[in-house]
């Protein structure tokens, strides 16, 4: 079902939640944001377990504002899962059903079905106690969907997993979520796993949703600083002057030295800028400098992180800026000179935040 | 966890809910206030003064204040030592030390009276041994009927609330001050006194004042051992409405114990929220070492000689005369069931299914106004109530409530078994609000979202989340109502009820008419059926 939040507003002392995103039928939205940002207000506002200031949400083109949590029918996957302990699975997920006043034997089979459907046949008659974080997470997902809830919220549903865990069941969760196409809401502080499990990623920052778009928007093309600066795709340098450049192109004056920048659609003159170089854009080039005449950023390595496929670099330069960069493999250690090519592609310009 | 936040028209019912049933859980104690002080406003002020004039009430309080203290003293001076060895030592027998903590709870005072009875009184184990090891005429201990005996039944009884608050404390206290101490050149006995104490001070201080308060309020101890000596306030209410039938003077003196308990029980909550308070060691539990040098091993082995005969000798005297009987004419004596028998014969069967109704609806009224007043509270969030209802048992005492309920409730030929449980209730239940509190504070607030997002209301949480989750605790809450009620001889000595006589009141009654044996015999059965009640409650909470 069709999920709208419209401007829903709470107020708390140190923070002030405005949740403004829609997420079609079917379709996924993942909630981002570091921590305090008020991801989490915003979904129990969806789930109607915070009362709204002001706002409305619209759940399928109705109003639900004012419904209380018990009669929105969203399904909703808790942080810890929140299992009844006193009840076994196959109870704990037939819970729904049981309110809804199912008969004993119409709630059993239609929760044993589902159990079936997550990979937990034969599970019913487990103390929740026995089960591990993974099965948990899946029972807990069980007793959402037994309700056929018009959207199923998850409030950070993989972050009490060690990490292993964690990657395999986010890839089951949305090949799950595809499969049975039911609308879902997710909250999450990892960036990979808000872009893997969102259609949509909603971007929050300050109690604020400050982008939301698909995750590749996201990447490639984020709306201000302080979303490049969260997404941490490079380094973001302050632009301290426009020079005159070919058409398409601006070129800013940087800590790095001139970089040439695809023109944004439409720059405020009057606004502060920053830019973007991007570390997984930037192409390693001989230290003698570029061969195509773009911007050569060289510097000494500081730090080199060996990740597996890639090595994550921290360079200086010569005038003691810094800047981020990538290479295949593991090529390069402290102390060595590199040089990259800042292609207008690597290099974004991004708005600084107004206040920040 | 929060209880989970609901719509405003929704949030002021609930409140009321709450109010509603915290009030009923007061009741037990408002109600039966009118009765206890009604004969006050009955003839004006004329029975106060002539109370307040009485030298009696004021020698009284200055029993009560005078036996307290000592008590208070040597229960710490017993209990300090107990708190080292099962906090800092592991030895044989820490075990058995360590479950001492729960007598002030689990052994009616009145079997504490009757084993001391058994064991330092005139023809009790301990003379009859004296007199025939050293060949005397007379019995020599003769102390029991005095101050000096009230004051060693209430250390001996209240010592393992010391050892209990003082070691949990202890085993807390980080071991590194004691020895960056010892690294500065201090000796034990200077660590102890200029470092270990000062931090347990507030534990102390506590623990003391609780068995200051306990003996303050002592009455059956007091009833039993005092009659040559002195009364409490306790005792006297009890005279003045049963024995004098004078209910103007009980009802001032209860006004003058109930001034008198809330001024103390007002220095206790302050001692108890300096213990509680913040920046105390919340540390791990230092592993326990085994017994050092021959002078701790010496000294522990003399302490654990004294009180096992101060704790053993009673329980076991008492063990030992219910299987003890006098036969034929010639006075021989010899083991056997005689007892019981006679026990028995003389319709104790009908005081066990007595004590065990009382007990049952006793444990039933706790548990329910306990649970409700712990639901109600959860849902308005309320925390200043909650501290009130821990101190209230204290503050009210027994005799006020006893006098009280026995009015409002008035049965035929005595005091009502119903006027009675709710007696027993009054003491009870703020034990049974604080176990089903614990219990349903530990539901975690999302299992609560959970059911709400699920489709559940709010009466329908409670009987599907709430009271499964929280159903051990509110049972261990129910066992500790019954064990308390059928030990409870207080309440029923104060009450008086008609009909057959519940086990505990059997029991003071055989004793009064010097029919020891059976009393011990009633004793024993007594304290089976509490112990019963006290390990489902024990297994309970373990479990919760």
């Amino acid at each position: 079902m069709r999920c709208e939040a419209r401007s829903l507003r709470k107020d708390w002392p140190s923070l002030t939640v405005i949740f403004d995103a829609a997420v079609e039928d079917g379709r996924s939205l993942a909630i981002l944001g570091p921590s305090g940002c008020g991801k989490s207000t915003a979904l129990r506002l969806v789930a109607g377990l915070e009362r709204p200031d002001s706002g409305r949400l619209l759940l399928g083109g109705s109003d639900a504002t004012d419904k209380p949590a018990r009669e929105r029918g969203l399904g909703v996957v808790f942080q810890d899962f929140a299992l009844f302990p006193h009840l076994s699975v196959v109870d704990n997920v037939a819970y729904g059903l049981a309110v809804r006043g199912l008969s004993r034997a119409d709630r059993r089979s239609k929760a044993e079905a589902l159990l079936a459907r997550l990979g937990l046949e034969g599970f019913g008659r487990r103390e929740v106690a026995s089960l591990s974080g993974g099965e948990r997470q899946r029972v807990a997902l069980a007793r959402a969907l037994a309700i056929d809830p018009a959207a199923v919220l998850l409030d950070e549903p993989l972050s009490s997993l060690d990490p292993e865990l964690r990657k395999r069941l986010r890839s089951e969760l949305r090949d799950l979520q595809r499969r049975e196409g039911f609308t879902m809401l997710a909250v999450t502080h990892d960036i990979e796993e808000a872009f893997l499990l969102g259609d949509e990623v909603a971007l929050m920052d300050g109690g604020r949703v400050v982008q939301l778009g698909a995750p590749e928007a996201l990447w490639l093309a984020p709306a201000d600083a302080g979303v490049a600066r969260f997404l941490g795709r490079g380094t973001v340098l302050p632009a301290l002057a426009f020079e005159p450049a070919p058409a398409g192109l601006v070129h800013a004056r940087t800590a790095l030295g001139v970089l040439a920048c695809r023109e944004p659609v439409a720059r405020d003159e009057a606004a502060r800028y920053g830019v973007l170089v991007a570390a997984d854009a930037l192409v390693p080039v001989p230290a003698t400098g570029s061969a195509d005449g773009s911007a050569a950023l060289r510097g000494r390595v500081v730090r080199a992180d060996f990740a597996g496929s890639l090595t994550r670099l921290e360079l200086e330069t010569e005038g003691g800026a810094r800047f981020r960069a990538e290479l295949k493999g593991r090529d390069a250690s402290p102390g060595e000179t590199l040089a990259f090519a800042a292609q207008p592609d690597a290099c974004l310009l991004v708005p600084e935040r107004a206040g920040s | 966890m929060d209880a989970p936040r609901a719509s405003r028209p929704a949030n002021v019912l609930l409140a009321a809910g709450g109010i509603l049933a915290a009030a009923l859980a007061l009741a037990l104690f408002l109600v039966p206030l009118p009765g206890a002080f009604g004969p006050l406003f009955g003839s004006g002020a004329k029975a106060l003064i002539r109370t307040l004039n009485d030298s009696r009430t004021w020698s009284s309080l200055r029993f009560a204040l005078l036996e307290s203290l000592a008590s208070s003293v040597l229960a710490l001076a017993l209990g300090l030592p107990a708190a080292w060895l099962v906090a800092r030592r592991e030895f044989r027998g820490r075990r058995f030390l360590s479950s001492l903590g729960a007598v002030p709870f689990a052994v009616p005072p009145l079997l504490v009276a009757l084993g001391f009875v058994m064991f330092w009184g005139r023809s009790g184990a301990v003379n009859a041994f004296l007199v025939r090891v050293l060949g005397l005429d007379e019995p020599p201990v003769s102390f029991l009927y005095s101050i000096h005996g009230v004051v060693l039944a209430h250390a001996v009884y209240n010592f393992p609330i010391v050892m209990r608050m003082a070691g949990d404390l202890w085993a807390r206290l980080p071991d590194e001050q004691a020895d960056a101490a010892r690294s500065l050149g201090a000796g034990e006995g200077r660590i102890l006194l200029g470092v270990t104490l000062p931090q347990l001070a507030p534990a102390l201080a506590s623990a003391t004042s609780l068995v200051f308060l306990y003996s303050f309020s002592s009455f059956v101890i007091v009833l039993v051992f005092g009659a040559m000596a002195g009364s409490t306030l306790e005792v006297e209410i009890y005279r003045a409405a049963r024995i004098e039938v004078d209910q103007g003077r009980a009802a001032s003196l209860a006004l003058v114990g109930t001034a008198a308990a809330l001024l103390l029980v007002g220095v206790y909550a302050a001692m108890e929220a300096r213990h509680a308070s913040p920046g105390q060691s919340q540390g791990l539990r230092n592993p326990r070492k085994p017994l050092r040098g021959r002078l701790e091993r010496v000294a522990a082995l003399a302490y654990g000689t004294v009180a096992s005969i101060l704790v053993g000798g009673p329980a076991v005297s008492v063990l030992a005369a219910s299987f003890i009987e006098r036969r034929g004419f010639s006075g021989t004596f010899g083991f056997g069931l005689g007892n019981y028998r006679r026990l028995f014969e003389s319709g104790a069967l009908g005081s066990l299914g007595v004590t065990l109704v009382l007990a049952l609806t006793t444990a039933f009224i706790a548990a329910a106004a306990g649970t409700a007043a712990a639901w109600g509270l959860r849902r308005l969030g309320a925390r200043g109530p909650k501290l009130t209802f821990a101190y209230l048992p204290l503050a009210v005492s027994p005799a006020v409530i006893a006098l009280g309920w026995t009015r409002v409730v008035p049965g035929r030929g005595g005091a009502s078994l119903l006027a009675v449980a709710l007696i027993q209730a009054a003491g009870a239940w703020p034990l049974a609000w604080r176990s089903a509190h614990a219990a349903f504070s530990k539901i975690q607030g999302n299992v609560l979202d959970a059911a709400a997002t699920l489709g559940s209301s709010t009466a329908d949480r409670a009987r599907r989340v709430d009271l499964p989750l929280a159903a051990r605790g509110i049972a261990s809450g129910a066992a500790f109502a019954f064990a308390l009620s059928v030990g409870d001889a207080g309440s029923l000595i104060l009450a008086s009820p008609g009909g057959a006589p519940p086990l505990a009141l059997l029991m003071y009654r055989l004793a009064g008419s010097y029919r020891f044996n059976e009393a011990c015999a009633a004793g024993v059965l007594m304290a089976l059926l509490g112990s019963l009640a006290f390990a489902i409650r024990e297994e309970a909470s373990d479990a919760l």
